[in-house]
């Protein structure tokens, strides 16, 4: 029973706090949102730790059994503790962990994302065909955005391709992802009341119990 | 033609973007009425207001992102207009760090805690901002990115109490959160105007809110962050990129103009 | 010529390696992936701890003891690697679901559905406005999945598609813009800062 019940009606007082607060006003509410809107903060902060626990665990399972590709288990959790030791021994400021932000966490972390370039050329290669109307709509206005956003589009074409990348942008652009925009965000709300009154509850599981 | 190995295709694009940077070009870039609009909003801005830099946006962003975050705090020091750094992604305080490693000393007589200050990375996503909106120094738990006492005793912050008091705010973001929060808690409902420099894949979902006037102009990836050096007559490395950009897009068309033709001709034979 | 700084080397050595991989999987490329998952999560933590987890700690220290309750509602969540009491673990999600729902719930309507169907209908005096109703009202009757799609349903909701997809096209010439843009920052990295290639 509290098991279930108890979260359920965590989530319903700490939400009805929160829109009593922001509709109604009553001035226990509004201080009270306050104060756990900080709580919330807190919360989510130490929820950072998750990953790490979460890397040790099956990395840690993955040396002590010598699986396949262990080696770079080993790497992997001798980063992680080496960057956390380095950061919390020498602080923010210091030199050393600037030079480790800018020449180590920077540049993986923005070649990693930069390696989809290859792959995004390489399926508009292979799948970017005009297999119908839908489809040719879709490869044209891709392709004038492309040259109209890059400066050569306009040298060689002339002015007009910028105007009609503008075009598409300012009016059925805004028009489609207005459509998509509506829905979604009913959508949102709709799945913040399912959980709000304990309708949703998938999120509660693997957590054992009921 | 419709089955050239993918890496012949990576290759001539390397190729590309390296003979761009080393023999530029040097293609006009027109400005985009989108970045005029941003740009004027803030020039119009009064000495001495306040415009907050939202830092959302991690290490895959700096290439679309940080040449436009470099322009607008050069603008503002320009006019005097002080600026705060915050931001609800965790490499906020690092980032604006390193748009303040450049522009500082280009600045020696603005002061931090006077002309400008990075409040850094707070937990807590969109409700920070809402914590801000309350009190700058309680979402802020009273420390700054360099670990300064807030509010202390920096100038800055005895104008500065809470999201209330901007004149003006600019999101450099790559995702969520991000501008959508801005225009939520602090553009929306405090009627503080604003405008975003976003990455080029979330332009489409960002246009409704500058068609209704939730943003003020938008700066467009890295096309926008050039369009702006250009307006702050500073040409950098968005600049720079421009003839990179027009190559592997010219590359990646024609690539996509070959696979389509190698489709036709299979389907008719 | 290239930097004699090996920091920009070791920036430069994973840029590379990391590129390796669009040729063929590869040790170098799993080595350095290793570095960049723990560096991220190590990253993560030290950015949370600095920035809120430690300043909120001094507060408490200074005698804000209420705070101690979030600092327990959090910690709670880390009982979800103990299987009998697992279950203990829920009292931290609900807490940030309920906060996070009612939060959505108070935020969303007004700026992200309100504000956007007025600003549909705001102006109907130029062409491309009325286009903007019409796109907008057809793309919506596209998801319109109670009525049948047939007759003026099934006209508008066809007409919806093509709206949606010249949006799409927009979305995918700004993909393509948004990761070619990413990767001409780590080649401009390597020109500039490491070979000196480019000024």
């Amino acid at each position: 029973m509290v098991r279930k019940e108890l979260p359920l009606a965590i989530t319903f007082i700490t939400g009805g706090i929160v829109i009593l607060a922001n509709f109604l006003a009553p001035a226990w509410f509004v201080q009270t949102n306050k104060d756990i809107t900080v709580w919330y903060q807190i919360v989510t902060a130490l929820f950072c730790g998750l990953g790490v626990v979460n890397l040790c665990r099956i990395h840690g399972k993955k040396v002590s059994q010598k699986r396949e590709g262990w080696p770079f288990s080993v790497v992997m959790l001798v980063s992680m503790f080496g960057f956390m030791l380095i950061a919390l021994y020498v602080g923010q400021q210091h030199q050393l962990y600037k030079n480790l932000y800018n020449n180590t966490i920077v540049p993986l972390n923005a070649t990693m994302y930069s390696i989809l370039v290859f792959y995004i050329a390489s399926a508009a290669y292979r799948a970017f065909r005009v297999r119908s109307a839908e489809a040719t709509i879709l490869l044209v206005t891709a392709a004038i955005v492309m040259l109209g956003k890059a400066p050569i589009g306009e040298a060689v074409l002339g002015s007009w391709v910028a105007s009609w990348t503008t075009w598409i942008f300012d009016v059925p652009n805004t028009a489609g992802m207005r459509g998509i925009q509506l829905g979604a965000t009913l959508g949102g709300i709709a799945m913040a009341l399912r959980v709000l009154i304990g309708i949703e509850r998938a999120h509660f599981g693997g957590t054992g119990g009921e | 033609m419709a089955n050239i190995d993918r890496r012949i295709i990576y290759v001539i694009m390397m190729l590309a973007v390296i003979y761009a940077f080393i023999k530029p070009m040097g293609l006009p870039i027109t400005v985009s009425q989108h970045t005029k609009t941003a740009y004027n909003a803030i020039d119009a801005l009064p000495a001495g207001s306040i415009l907050v830099l939202g830092m959302d946006f991690s290490a895959g962003g700096i290439p679309e992102l940080e040449p436009a975050g470099k322009a607008i705090f050069y603008q503002c020091m320009k006019n005097n207009v002080r600026v705060v750094f915050m931001g609800m992604w965790v490499m906020a305080g690092d980032m604006a760090e390193r748009i303040l490693t450049e522009m500082e000393p280009l600045f020696p007589d603005k002061k931090y805690g006077v002309d400008y200050i990075n409040i850094g990375y707070k937990a807590g996503g969109a409700p920070m901002l809402e914590k801000a909106v309350d009190d700058i120094v309680l979402a802020a738990v009273g420390i700054d990115h360099r670990g300064n006492a807030l509010p202390g005793n920096m100038a800055i912050m005895q104008d500065f109490k809470s999201l209330k008091d901007v004149s003006f705010w600019v999101c450099l973001s790559t995702g969520t959160p991000g501008t959508g929060d801005w225009i939520r808690i602090v553009g929306d409902p405090l009627k503080i105007k604003g405008t975003t420099d976003i990455v080029s894949v979330s332009i489409p979902e960002q246009m409704p809110y500058v068609q209704s006037g939730q943003l003020t102009g938008i700066i467009q990836g890295m096309r926008g962050s050039a369009e702006y050096e250009l307006l702050i007559k500073r040409p950098g490395r968005a600049v720079a990129g421009m003839d990179a950009q027009s190559l592997t897009h010219v590359v990646i068309l024609a690539f996509i103009l070959l696979g389509n033709l190698g489709y036709l001709v299979r389907k008719k034979s | 010529m290239v930097t004699t700084n090996w920091w920009l080397w070791l920036a430069a050595f994973f840029t590379v390696s990391i590129y390796t991989v669009a040729f063929a999987d590869n040790n170098l490329f799993r080595f350095v992936e290793s570095i960049f998952v723990g560096t991220s999560a190590g990253y993560m933590v030290t950015a949370n701890w600095f920035n809120y987890i430690k300043p909120q700690l001094l507060n408490v220290q200074k005698g804000q003891y209420v705070l101690l309750i979030p600092f327990l509602i959090g910690l709670l969540v880390y009982t979800r690697y103990v299987r009998s009491i697992a279950w203990v673990s829920r009292i931290s999600l609900a807490f940030t679901l309920g906060y996070g729902s009612g939060f959505i719930l108070s935020k969303n309507f007004r700026p992200d559905f309100l504000t956007q169907v007025i600003a549909t209908f705001r102006t109907l005096d130029t062409f491309n406005n009325w286009l903007l109703v019409f796109g907008v009202i057809t793309s919506l009757t596209y998801f319109l999945f109670t009525v049948e799609q047939k007759g003026v349903v099934g006209y508008a909701s066809k007409a919806g598609r093509w709206v949606m997809m010249i949006a799409l096209g927009a979305a995918f010439g700004s993909t393509v813009m948004a990761r070619v843009s990413l990767f001409l920052g780590r080649v401009q990295f390597l020109l500039t800062e490491w070979m000196f290639l480019v000024k």
